[in-house]
Order: structure tokens, then C-alpha cells, then sequence
């Protein structure tokens, strides 16, 4: 199990190497802009600031090469391979959506 | 003016997957693989009657690669080569393709890749000829008798929709109008439905939806159930268009690809005179989601 760091939110959150970013993210009781959710829309798109993660398959046309090499990834179909900070932009709307202690995350 | 395209004929889209998204298509959608040549897969939905209406071709991206118009006659064919030479539109003569015979190919302002044709084989429904049941037994997923219309984006919306009118010769039935009288977004016909296209602002050559029949609100419902079931995303609906009148719901296949199950027969049908309605810009919310009365962040600017 790896985990995820959300900067500058603080908040960190558990994440298995078989699921993906997003469903991470919607699985601690958050939730960010999506799209698609197949890697074809590129609105769930995220930037790592460390760590590493396995991209997966997802459009050329709106996730490219150079950007794969400065941290961007699909977050609907990255995989982490390795403790992640994610840089959460406005674009991303993270939002605590849930009831009750969040899963994964301690009390506040 | 008489009616010369009879119908949508084929949306060919882009998959990142083929055989992920076969899975999808056959069993959540429910459409019939009726051919799978290299790359490419062609599928139709049961009740339609020529060889195929959607294909689906592996690409290392999302989105349309053309749109095909089926003609009312073999003779409609020549009377819009005319027309393209007329109004100075470049376009190939396409000898043959997959089961079909010749066709027009051109690129509209809007950039999106648009075919003129007329035969196709013609293969039959699943249902017999002589004394048939209303519908066949073993069908899979929402299994949509047919494809219906396809919504697709252009940076000048108003030159777009001005060449399908002008030179294609589809008639408005509903338009989005900006306070000025601009033409912000149009929906177009031929056949006597609300529309065969639409045409909204976005990115040029964007693909926003194909839709897909289904005939009821209950099939709407299950729709819903069987997209649900299979944790497909759904960006919309169950709910209505105030344009259109169609019951509605939107979602995404494996790619990203947006589709809809659209009620288009809870629609009205169009006599040739009839005149567009307008909608005003103010009223967008309900114009295109009824229920909510308000645009969703996503219809607006997730596409492919």
C-alpha cells in the first residue's frame, strides 16, 4: 500500500498499486472533477510533484509525452508505483464528500 | 425541397482498445458485431437493416474519425456532387469501403470528416421478413434498435451549421440563440425527426455523443440499470431535453467516448414547413437538461 499526498490540502490518503488514482481519491470520501473516466478526456488529468506512477492507456491527444515527463498523469488511470505528492490545481475541485470518519484518513 | 438523406448512415469513432471495448459494445451497449476487419470493428443495432452503422477503430486516441449520410436514392448521390462543385467544397470520390458502395468524402467547417452514400448491403434485421415478433429474443445489454443522431463541436459553430444547411440542405428544427441573434448552437434534420446533427461550440473535429434509440421510458430505466450494473460512467440522466423533447442518458464507453440512449420518439416528428424553435440563451439549463434545469460542468467540456 502506498500513499498519496494532496498538496496544499495536507490531507493523505491510502492507495493499493491495483487501483487507480481516482478511485483512491473517490474511495477516501473525496471526489475531484472527472470526465470520461476511460483516458480519453483528459479532465481528471493531475501532476505529480514526486513519485511515480504506471500512466496506462490513455489519449495522445491530451496527455503528452512531455507532459508524462514532468509529472502529468490521467488520474482515472494511473497507477501508483511509489509514495505520490500530487500538486491538486482549482481545475481538480477537490471536495470531502462523505459522512462519518473517512476512510483510510485520520480523525480531524 | 424534397427529403434526399434518409438517415444517419454510420459514426465511426475511436477506440484505445479494440477488444476491451468490443466487450463493452456487444454486451453493456448490446449492439450487433456484425464484422471485425484488422483494426476495425463494425457493429449495428437489431432492428437495422443494412450491413453496419457504427464502426469502431483502434487509434491511440478518442473521438470521430468520419460521419456518414445515407441518401434517399442512388440519384441523390450525383445531385450533391453537384451541389459540393457548386459551392466549391473539395471532396474524394470514394470508389468502395466495407460493404458499401461509392461515396462522397469531405471535410466540414467544422472538421469533422462527412460521407455521402448510398448502398450498402443490405442484410436484414434479426427479426424474420414474413410475420415477425415486435422484437428478437437474446439480446444483451441496453440493445438499442438503432443509432439515431450524433452532437459534434465546432470553433464556428454558425459556419458549420450554415454549410449543412446551404449546401447539404438539412433543415433547423431548434436553435440556441444568443442575445445578439447569434447562432450559438443548432440541431439538424432530414429525415422527419428532430435531428440527424447537432452542432455546438467546442474544438474542431470534437466528437460530443452518437446516440442510440431506445423506445421507451421503461428502456430508458433499464438502460440506466444495465449501465449501473457494469460500472460504466454516466455523465446524465435518466431525464428530458427541453430541445428536443427526448427522454435522455448520457455516458461514456471504455475510451471515453460520450453516447446516449436517446427517447427520440417521445419526440415530435417534423412536417417539411415546419419552422425552428429558438431558445434562448438565458434558458440554456432547461433547453438541454429539463429536470435540473442547468448545465453539468462536464457536458460542456468533456468530449473527445
Amino acid at each position: 500500500m502506498y500513499s498519496i499526498t494532496l498538496s496544499p490540502v495536507g490531507d493523505t490518503l491510502p492507495c493499493s498499486p491495483v487501483e487507480t488514482v481516482l478511485a483512491a481519491i473517490l474511495g477516501s470520501g473525496a471526489s475531484v472533477m472527472f470526465g470520461c473516466r476511460g483516458g480519453g478526456c483528459g479532465t481528471c488529468k493531475m501532476r505529480a510533484i514526486s513519485g511515480r506512477v504506471e500512466h496506462g492507456r490513455c489519449s495522445a491527444a491530451v496527455l503528452l509525452e512531455e507532459e508524462k515527463a514532468s509529472g502529468w498523469f490521467l488520474s482515472c488511470q494511473a497507477r501508483a508505483l511509489s509514495d505520490l505528492t500530487i500538486e491538486l490545481t482549482a481545475t481538480n475541485k477537490y471536495r470531502v464528500l462523505t459522512w462519518g470518519r473517512r476512510p483510510g484518513l485520520p480523525d480531524s | 425541397m424534397p427529403y434526399r438523406i434518409s438517415r444517419l448512415g454510420l459514426v465511426e469513432i475511436r477506440s484505445l482498445d479494440l477488444d476491451r471495448d468490443l466487450d463493452y459494445y456487444i454486451n453493456v451497449l448490446g449492439l450487433q458485431l456484425t464484422a471485425r476487419e484488422g483494426k476495425t470493428a463494425y457493429m449495428k443495432g437489431w432492428d437495422e437493416r443494412h450491413a453496419y452503422s457504427f464502426a469502431l477503430t483502434e487509434s491511440d486516441r478518442a473521438g470521430m474519425v468520419r460521419m456518414a449520410f445515407r441518401t434517399v436514392d442512388p440519384e441523390d448521390l450525383d445531385y450533391y456532387e453537384k451541389r459540393l462543385k457548386e459551392f466549391g467544397v473539395k471532396y474524394d470520390v470514394v470508389p468502395e469501403d466495407y460493404r458499401r458502395g461509392r461515396a462522397l468524402r469531405f471535410t466540414a467547417p467544422s472538421g469533422h470528416t462527412v460521407e455521402l452514400y448510398n448502398e450498402m448491403d443490405y442484410t436484414g434485421n434479426l427479426l424474420p421478413s414474413v410475420n415477425p415478433a415486435p422484437w428478437p429474443e437474446g439480446l444483451r445489454g441496453i440493445a438499442p434498435p438503432r443509432l439515431d443522431h450524433t452532437l459534434v463541436t465546432a470553433p464556428e459553430p454558425q459556419k458549420a451549421i450554415e454549410f449543412f444547411q446551404t449546401v447539404l440542405e438539412f433543415r433547423l428544427s431548434e436553435m440556441l440563440v444568443a442575445p445578439d441573434g447569434t447562432v450559438i448552437a443548432a440541431w439538424l434534420w432530414q429525415r422527419p425527426a428532430p435531428h440527424d446533427i447537432a452542432i455546438v461550440p467546442g474544438k474542431p473535429g470534437g466528437f460530443h455523443h452518437a446516440a442510440f434509440v431506445v423506445d421507451s421510458a421503461d428502456a430508458l430505466f433499464r438502460a440506466a440499470d444495465v449501465l449501473a450494473m457494469h460500472k460504466a460512467r454516466i455523465d446524465y440522466g435518466p431525464g428530458r431535453h427541453g430541445i428536443t423533447r427526448g427522454t435522455t442518458i448520457y455516458f461514456f464507453d471504455p475510451s471515453g467516448n460520450r453516447l446516449e440512449a436517446f427517447g427520440g420518439y417521445t419526440a415530435y416528428q417534423m412536417d417539411p414547413d415546419c419552422r425552428a424553435i429558438r431558445w434562448t440563451q438565458d434558458q440554456i439549463g432547461p433547453a438541454v437538461f429539463y429536470y435540473s434545469q442547468e448545465l453539468n460542468e462536464t457536458f460542456l467540456s468533456v468530449y473527445t
